[in-house]
């Protein structure tokens, strides 16, 4: 990586990484684990800083992250590491309230796999459209869509309340 | 709850990640990957070349790789030839063709 790719890349990092660590935050579902993430997305990125000079560095540490989320080793470490599981504590709120609707999503997601996980952020909090979500996963739609599908029972199943919006977002994209 | 609220929502939960700058540690992480990469592929390169290297003298002198070569082989080394010939004593003889292996009566006696 010679002075100019280096400038390049801290502007980058400068300027993207709010944006970037949200949608960690999304995809891992805690702080530590977004870090991790995303010093693994940029990481990669750097060493391949030189060979991406003309497209964007963004899409690629996207690219990354969602790959990174979905992959079979990151799954076997997180595994490994995660040696207490969180209490069967099913969130009771008060669906009225913003806030309570923010706890009990936040508690659904993080019961949900990552594969789901990543589908619902892509489609919901990235706007994308199925195909698009399925090339980035390297799935097919189908799976996206079976993926969606299971995520929202498993919100209707962990929280009732939710189910009518999990009805709704299932049909609307349908 | 509509699928805005839903998306609304995701947005707040994102709110609540604090960002940090990982540019040096990612930099650096990218040279250790690299320095890791390269060592890799030079510890590949003198792996197989010490792997080929006796193979490919063995191919090319056969002599020197200890492995006994047939008699086509033992021509094609540096002294001279020794050509074999075939004493009659040694070789395949065929035999007649009016003996048979097997044993024959011979004429009787009492007959005339």
């Amino acid at each position: 990586m010679n002075g100019e790719d280096q400038r390049r890349f801290r502007e980058f990092v400068a300027a993207r990484t709010p944006a970037l660590m949200r949608t960690a935050y999304l995809l891992a579902g805690n702080q530590h684990d977004a870090e991790d993430l995303l010093q693994t997305a940029l990481t990669r990125t750097a060493t391949r800083i030189s060979f991406i000079r003309h497209t964007d560095p963004e899409a690629y540490v996207r690219r990354v992250m969602y790959r990174e989320q979905v992959s079979w080793w990151r799954r076997l470490a997180r595994r490994r590491e995660s040696l207490v599981y969180p209490l069967p504590e099913r969130p009771t709120a008060d669906p009225t309230t913003g806030t309570d609707l923010r706890v009990v999503v936040g508690e659904v997601l993080r019961q949900l796999t990552q594969r789901q996980r990543t589908v619902l952020v892509l489609r919901y909090f990235e706007d994308l459209a199925e195909a698009q979500v399925a090339e980035l996963m390297g799935c097919s739609v189908g799976t996206v869509r079976s993926q969606t599908a299971r995520a929202m029972a498993r919100f209707r199943a962990v929280a009732p309340e939710l189910g009518d919006m999990a009805r709704r977002c299932t049909e609307v994209r349908r | 709850m509509s699928e805005d609220v839903f998306r609304a929502i995701l947005r707040d939960i994102a709110e609540e990640a604090v960002p940090v700058n990982f540019a040096d540690k990612a930099m650096s992480g990218a040279a250790r990957r690299r320095a890791v990469l390269i060592g890799t592929a030079a510890v590949a390169v003198v792996a197989l070349a010490l792997g080929v290297t006796p193979l490919a003298l063995a191919s090319i002198n056969p002599q020197h790789s200890g492995v006994p070569g047939g008699p086509g082989m033992a021509s094609a080394g540096l002294g001279p030839s020794s050509s074999v010939r075939s004493t009659p004593s040694q070789s395949f003889r065929l035999p007649d063709p009016g003996a048979s292996a097997y044993p024959t009566p011979g004429p009787s006696e009492k007959t005339p």
